[in-house]
Protein backbone atom coordinates (compact mmCIF):
# COMPACT_ATOMS: atom_id res chain seq x y z
CA UNK A 1 0.00 0.00 0.00
CA UNK A 2 1.03 3.81 -0.38
CA UNK A 3 2.73 5.29 2.41
CA UNK A 4 1.44 8.75 1.65
CA UNK A 5 -1.73 10.11 -0.39
CA UNK A 6 -0.78 13.48 -1.66
CA UNK A 7 -3.04 15.97 -2.58
CA UNK A 8 -3.07 15.38 -6.82
CA UNK A 9 -4.18 11.76 -5.50
CA UNK A 10 -7.16 13.34 -3.53
CA UNK A 11 -7.99 15.41 -6.40
CA UNK A 12 -7.87 12.31 -9.09
CA UNK A 13 -9.98 10.58 -6.73
CA UNK A 14 -12.46 13.62 -6.29
CA UNK A 15 -12.81 13.69 -10.54
CA UNK A 16 -12.74 10.16 -11.07
CA UNK A 17 -9.58 10.10 -12.69
CA UNK A 18 -8.05 7.51 -11.07
CA UNK A 19 -7.96 4.03 -12.24
CA UNK A 20 -9.81 1.27 -10.51
CA UNK A 21 -6.97 -0.66 -8.29
CA UNK A 22 -5.26 2.99 -7.04
CA UNK A 23 -8.66 3.94 -6.23
CA UNK A 24 -9.14 0.84 -4.21
CA UNK A 25 -6.09 1.70 -2.80
CA UNK A 26 -7.07 4.86 -1.82
CA UNK A 27 -10.20 4.06 -0.75
CA UNK A 28 -8.44 1.74 2.12
CA UNK A 29 -6.50 5.06 3.21
CA UNK A 30 -9.71 6.66 3.61
CA UNK A 31 -11.41 4.29 5.96
CA UNK A 32 -8.10 4.88 8.35
CA UNK A 33 -7.77 8.76 8.22
CA UNK A 34 -10.41 11.40 9.21
CA UNK A 35 -7.76 13.83 8.06
CA UNK A 36 -8.27 12.69 4.39
CA UNK A 37 -11.94 11.83 5.02
CA UNK A 38 -12.29 15.46 6.49
CA UNK A 39 -10.24 17.13 3.19
CA UNK A 40 -12.10 14.79 0.94
CA UNK A 41 -15.65 16.36 2.34
CA UNK A 42 -14.63 19.62 2.29
CA UNK A 43 -13.49 19.42 -1.97
CA UNK A 44 -16.69 17.51 -2.74
CA UNK A 45 -18.69 19.97 -1.26
CA UNK A 46 -17.17 22.79 -3.42
CA UNK A 47 -16.71 20.97 -6.42
CA UNK A 48 -21.26 20.18 -5.95
CA UNK A 49 -21.64 24.18 -5.21
CA UNK A 50 -19.99 25.13 -7.76
CA UNK A 51 -21.59 22.61 -10.22
CA UNK A 52 -25.02 23.69 -9.07
CA UNK A 53 -24.68 27.00 -9.77
CA UNK A 54 -25.50 28.09 -12.98
CA UNK A 55 -23.42 31.45 -14.11
CA UNK A 56 -25.30 32.78 -17.85
CA UNK A 57 -24.66 35.99 -18.90
CA UNK A 58 -27.72 38.05 -18.84
CA UNK A 59 -27.32 40.70 -21.47
CA UNK A 60 -26.22 38.03 -24.48
CA UNK A 61 -28.81 37.42 -26.69
CA UNK A 62 -27.53 37.91 -30.47
CA UNK A 63 -25.68 34.84 -31.29
CA UNK A 64 -22.01 35.19 -33.24
CA UNK A 65 -22.86 33.14 -36.19
CA UNK A 66 -23.72 36.44 -38.42
CA UNK A 67 -20.90 37.67 -38.06
CA UNK A 68 -18.78 34.82 -38.15
CA UNK A 69 -20.28 33.51 -41.68
CA UNK A 70 -20.09 36.78 -42.95
CA UNK A 71 -15.98 36.71 -42.20
CA UNK A 72 -16.19 33.26 -43.69
CA UNK A 73 -18.18 33.74 -46.72
CA UNK A 74 -17.40 36.59 -47.36
CA UNK A 75 -13.52 35.55 -48.12
CA UNK A 76 -14.35 33.02 -50.30
CA UNK A 77 -16.25 35.14 -52.37
CA UNK A 78 -13.23 37.43 -52.78
CA UNK A 79 -10.91 34.84 -53.29
CA UNK A 80 -13.19 33.59 -55.69
CA UNK A 81 -14.15 37.15 -57.64
CA UNK A 82 -10.11 38.08 -57.66
CA UNK A 83 -9.01 34.59 -59.43
CA UNK A 84 -11.69 35.01 -61.84
CA UNK A 85 -10.88 37.95 -62.75
CA UNK A 86 -7.49 37.48 -62.79
CA UNK A 87 -7.88 34.30 -65.41
CA UNK A 88 -10.86 36.64 -67.64
CA UNK A 89 -8.12 39.29 -67.88
CA UNK A 90 -5.16 37.33 -68.38
CA UNK A 91 -6.77 36.01 -71.43
CA UNK A 92 -8.22 39.66 -72.83
CA UNK A 93 -4.54 41.26 -72.78
CA UNK A 94 -3.48 37.88 -74.56
CA UNK A 95 -5.29 37.88 -76.97
CA UNK A 96 -5.10 41.79 -77.48
CA UNK A 97 -1.44 41.74 -77.45
CA UNK A 98 -0.93 38.52 -80.02
CA UNK A 99 -3.51 40.40 -82.27
CA UNK A 100 -1.55 41.00 -85.88
CA UNK A 101 -4.22 43.66 -86.77
CA UNK A 102 -4.25 46.04 -84.00
CA UNK A 103 -1.28 48.52 -84.63
CA UNK A 104 1.49 48.96 -81.67
CA UNK A 105 0.49 52.64 -81.32
CA UNK A 106 -2.99 51.00 -79.72
CA UNK A 107 -1.36 48.61 -78.44
CA UNK A 108 1.00 50.82 -76.27
CA UNK A 109 -2.06 53.28 -75.92
CA UNK A 110 -4.49 50.55 -74.40
CA UNK A 111 -1.42 49.33 -72.21
CA UNK A 112 -0.67 52.33 -70.42
CA UNK A 113 -4.52 53.16 -69.56
CA UNK A 114 -5.11 49.90 -68.37
CA UNK A 115 -1.86 50.24 -65.97
CA UNK A 116 -2.96 53.39 -64.78
CA UNK A 117 -6.47 52.31 -63.65
CA UNK A 118 -4.71 49.24 -62.34
CA UNK A 119 -2.75 51.59 -60.30
CA UNK A 120 -5.01 53.73 -58.64
CA UNK A 121 -7.33 50.64 -58.04
CA UNK A 122 -4.69 49.16 -56.08
CA UNK A 123 -3.68 52.08 -54.00
CA UNK A 124 -7.46 52.81 -53.11
CA UNK A 125 -7.74 49.27 -52.00
CA UNK A 126 -4.43 49.35 -50.04
CA UNK A 127 -5.64 52.87 -48.50
CA UNK A 128 -9.28 51.02 -47.49
CA UNK A 129 -7.26 47.83 -45.91
CA UNK A 130 -4.79 50.27 -43.80
CA UNK A 131 -7.75 52.26 -42.69
CA UNK A 132 -10.12 49.43 -41.98
CA UNK A 133 -7.28 47.97 -39.82
CA UNK A 134 -7.18 50.91 -37.51
CA UNK A 135 -10.62 51.50 -37.53
CA UNK A 136 -12.14 51.54 -33.88
CA UNK A 137 -15.73 51.64 -35.45
CA UNK A 138 -15.33 48.21 -37.63
CA UNK A 139 -17.17 46.17 -35.95
CA UNK A 140 -20.15 48.41 -34.90
CA UNK A 141 -23.31 46.71 -36.40
CA UNK A 142 -24.88 48.57 -38.76
CA UNK B 1 -23.16 17.31 -29.21
CA UNK B 2 -22.19 13.68 -30.19
CA UNK B 3 -18.91 13.46 -31.73
CA UNK B 4 -20.03 11.35 -34.99
CA UNK B 5 -22.11 14.19 -35.66
CA UNK B 6 -19.93 17.00 -34.85
CA UNK B 7 -16.99 14.76 -37.29
CA UNK B 8 -19.85 15.00 -39.90
CA UNK B 9 -20.74 18.66 -39.50
CA UNK B 10 -16.65 18.83 -39.96
CA UNK B 11 -16.19 16.81 -43.10
CA UNK B 12 -19.59 18.99 -44.84
CA UNK B 13 -17.20 22.37 -43.27
CA UNK B 14 -13.99 20.93 -44.94
CA UNK B 15 -15.66 20.39 -48.35
CA UNK B 16 -16.68 24.36 -48.16
CA UNK B 17 -20.24 23.94 -46.86
CA UNK B 18 -20.20 27.12 -45.15
CA UNK B 19 -23.79 26.50 -43.42
CA UNK B 20 -22.67 22.97 -41.75
CA UNK B 21 -20.84 25.48 -39.13
CA UNK B 22 -24.10 27.21 -37.65
CA UNK B 23 -24.67 23.78 -35.57
CA UNK B 24 -21.31 23.55 -34.38
CA UNK B 25 -21.43 27.51 -33.27
CA UNK B 26 -24.07 27.10 -31.38
CA UNK B 27 -23.62 24.47 -29.75
CA UNK B 28 -20.25 25.67 -28.37
CA UNK B 29 -21.41 29.42 -28.34
CA UNK B 30 -23.27 29.83 -24.79
CA UNK B 31 -19.97 27.97 -22.80
CA UNK B 32 -17.64 29.37 -24.87
CA UNK B 33 -18.79 32.76 -23.99
CA UNK B 34 -18.84 32.18 -19.98
CA UNK B 35 -15.21 31.15 -20.37
CA UNK B 36 -14.30 33.78 -22.27
CA UNK B 37 -15.95 36.22 -20.22
CA UNK B 38 -14.39 34.79 -17.16
CA UNK B 39 -10.98 35.08 -18.72
CA UNK B 40 -11.54 38.84 -19.77
CA UNK B 41 -13.95 40.58 -17.44
CA UNK B 42 -16.60 41.99 -20.18
CA UNK B 43 -19.27 40.46 -22.15
CA UNK B 44 -17.96 42.97 -25.44
CA UNK B 45 -14.70 41.18 -25.29
CA UNK B 46 -15.94 38.15 -24.57
CA UNK B 47 -17.84 38.34 -27.59
CA UNK B 48 -15.17 39.36 -30.01
CA UNK B 49 -12.62 36.50 -28.59
CA UNK B 50 -15.44 34.25 -29.41
CA UNK B 51 -16.59 35.04 -32.81
CA UNK B 52 -12.77 34.90 -33.82
CA UNK B 53 -11.96 31.94 -31.82
CA UNK B 54 -14.59 30.56 -34.19
CA UNK B 55 -12.91 31.90 -37.31
CA UNK B 56 -10.19 30.65 -36.98
CA UNK B 57 -11.59 27.44 -35.91
CA UNK B 58 -13.25 27.05 -39.10
CA UNK B 59 -10.02 28.31 -40.96
CA UNK B 60 -7.92 25.82 -39.31
CA UNK B 61 -10.67 23.05 -39.61
CA UNK B 62 -8.57 21.17 -42.63
CA UNK B 63 -5.35 21.05 -39.96
CA UNK B 64 -8.08 19.64 -37.43
CA UNK B 65 -7.61 15.38 -36.38
CA UNK B 66 -10.99 14.12 -36.69
CA UNK B 67 -9.68 11.74 -34.06
CA UNK B 68 -9.48 14.21 -31.34
CA UNK B 69 -12.22 16.13 -29.75
CA UNK B 70 -13.29 19.04 -31.22
CA UNK B 71 -14.38 20.88 -27.84
CA UNK B 72 -11.48 20.38 -26.46
CA UNK B 73 -9.47 21.72 -29.94
CA UNK B 74 -11.79 24.93 -29.97
CA UNK B 75 -11.46 25.73 -26.62
CA UNK B 76 -7.73 25.69 -26.97
CA UNK B 77 -7.78 28.35 -29.59
CA UNK B 78 -10.55 30.16 -27.63
CA UNK B 79 -8.11 30.46 -24.52
CA UNK B 80 -5.02 31.15 -27.11
CA UNK B 81 -7.68 33.95 -28.38
CA UNK B 82 -8.28 35.28 -24.59
CA UNK B 83 -4.78 35.36 -23.86
CA UNK B 84 -3.64 37.71 -27.04
CA UNK B 85 -6.25 39.91 -25.97
CA UNK B 86 -4.88 40.13 -22.62
CA UNK B 87 -1.78 40.42 -23.88
CA UNK B 88 -2.88 43.15 -26.05
CA UNK B 89 -4.40 44.87 -23.12
CA UNK B 90 -1.45 44.90 -22.02
CA UNK B 91 -2.99 44.21 -18.05
CA UNK B 92 -4.33 41.50 -16.67
CA UNK B 93 -8.17 41.53 -15.39
CA UNK B 94 -8.46 42.56 -12.07
CA UNK B 95 -11.50 41.61 -10.11
CA UNK B 96 -13.01 45.15 -9.82
CA UNK B 97 -13.04 44.77 -14.07
CA UNK B 98 -15.20 41.77 -13.71
CA UNK B 99 -18.38 43.64 -14.84
CA UNK B 100 -20.78 42.28 -12.27
CA UNK B 101 -24.26 43.24 -14.09
CA UNK B 102 -23.33 41.51 -17.21
CA UNK B 103 -23.56 38.08 -15.15
CA UNK B 104 -27.17 36.24 -13.52
CA UNK B 105 -26.00 33.90 -11.03
CA UNK B 106 -28.49 31.03 -10.05
CA UNK B 107 -29.05 27.90 -8.53
CA UNK B 108 -29.19 25.25 -10.96
CA UNK B 109 -31.42 22.77 -8.57
CA UNK B 110 -35.18 24.46 -7.87
CA UNK B 111 -35.83 23.69 -4.07
CA UNK B 112 -38.23 25.70 -2.93
CA UNK B 113 -38.01 29.86 -2.43
CA UNK B 114 -35.99 29.58 1.25
CA UNK B 115 -33.47 26.82 -0.08
CA UNK B 116 -33.22 28.74 -3.82
CA UNK B 117 -32.76 31.94 -1.85
CA UNK B 118 -29.76 30.03 0.35
CA UNK B 119 -28.44 28.24 -2.71
CA UNK B 120 -28.17 31.47 -5.50
CA UNK B 121 -26.22 33.40 -2.58
CA UNK B 122 -23.95 30.51 -2.26
CA UNK B 123 -23.66 30.80 -6.18
CA UNK B 124 -23.36 34.21 -5.81
CA UNK B 125 -20.12 33.81 -3.20
CA UNK B 126 -18.59 31.43 -5.45
CA UNK B 127 -18.32 33.98 -8.60
CA UNK B 128 -16.96 36.48 -5.70
CA UNK B 129 -14.46 33.99 -5.05
CA UNK B 130 -14.07 32.95 -8.80
CA UNK B 131 -12.98 36.70 -9.57
CA UNK B 132 -10.79 36.89 -6.89
CA UNK B 133 -8.57 33.89 -7.64
CA UNK B 134 -5.82 34.04 -10.32
CA UNK B 135 -6.35 33.93 -14.26
CA UNK B 136 -4.66 30.49 -13.79
CA UNK B 137 -6.76 28.90 -11.30
CA UNK B 138 -10.12 30.45 -12.60
CA UNK B 139 -9.58 29.06 -15.87
CA UNK B 140 -9.01 25.13 -14.67
CA UNK B 141 -11.96 25.36 -12.52
CA UNK B 142 -14.18 27.08 -15.02
CA UNK B 143 -13.34 24.10 -17.74
CA UNK B 144 -13.25 21.65 -14.74
CA UNK B 145 -16.66 22.12 -12.94
CA UNK B 146 -18.62 24.42 -15.23
CA UNK B 147 -17.85 22.86 -18.73
CA UNK B 148 -16.81 19.17 -17.16
CA UNK B 149 -13.85 18.10 -19.00
CA UNK B 150 -11.49 15.23 -18.58
CA UNK B 151 -7.82 15.70 -17.44
CA UNK B 152 -6.53 14.58 -20.62
CA UNK B 153 -8.24 17.38 -22.44
CA UNK B 154 -7.68 19.83 -19.76
CA UNK B 155 -3.85 18.73 -20.29
CA UNK B 156 -4.28 19.89 -24.11
CA UNK B 157 -6.39 23.16 -23.92
CA UNK B 158 -4.30 24.27 -21.44
CA UNK B 159 -0.92 23.14 -22.63
CA UNK B 160 0.22 21.66 -19.75
CA UNK B 161 1.38 18.17 -18.98
CA UNK B 162 -1.09 15.72 -17.70
CA UNK B 163 0.40 15.30 -14.76
CA UNK B 164 0.32 18.88 -13.81
CA UNK B 165 -3.67 18.71 -14.38
CA UNK B 166 -4.57 17.60 -10.77
CA UNK B 167 -1.58 19.71 -8.63
CA UNK B 168 -2.69 23.01 -10.62
CA UNK B 169 -6.88 22.05 -9.51
CA UNK B 170 -5.63 21.43 -6.10
CA UNK B 171 -4.10 24.98 -6.15
CA UNK B 172 -7.32 26.33 -7.68
CA UNK B 173 -9.46 24.31 -5.41
CA UNK B 174 -7.29 25.49 -2.34
CA UNK B 175 -6.91 29.18 -3.36
CA UNK B 176 -10.92 29.31 -4.30
CA UNK B 177 -11.73 27.73 -0.64
CA UNK B 178 -9.41 30.01 1.13
CA UNK B 179 -11.08 33.02 -0.53
CA UNK B 180 -14.24 31.38 0.07
CA UNK B 181 -13.71 31.20 3.65
CA UNK B 182 -12.13 34.91 3.60
CA UNK B 183 -15.80 36.03 2.07
CA UNK B 184 -17.60 34.63 4.79
CA UNK B 185 -16.17 36.22 7.53
CA UNK B 186 -16.39 39.21 5.81
CA UNK B 187 -20.01 38.86 5.28
CA UNK B 188 -20.88 37.42 8.67
CA UNK B 189 -18.73 41.20 10.11
CA UNK B 190 -21.31 43.37 8.20
CA UNK B 191 -24.26 41.75 9.43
Amino acid sequence: MKQAISNEDLMCYLDDEMPADERKEFEEHLKLSTELQRKLAIYQALRTDLRNSNFYLANYQRSVWDQVRSKVTKRLGWILLIVGWIILTAYGVYFFLADPEESSWEKWGAGLLWAGVLALLISVIRERYKESKTDPYKDVLR
Amino acid sequence: MQDDLERELIRKCRAGKTRFYEPLVRAYEPSGLRFAFALLGNINDAQDALQEAFIKAYRSLPQFDLEKSFSSWFFQILRNQCRDMLRNRKSHVRLEELNQEDLKITANIEAGPERDRQRNATAEQLWKGLRRIGEEHREILILKELEGFRYTELASILNIPEGTVASRLYHARRALREILLGLRVETEHES
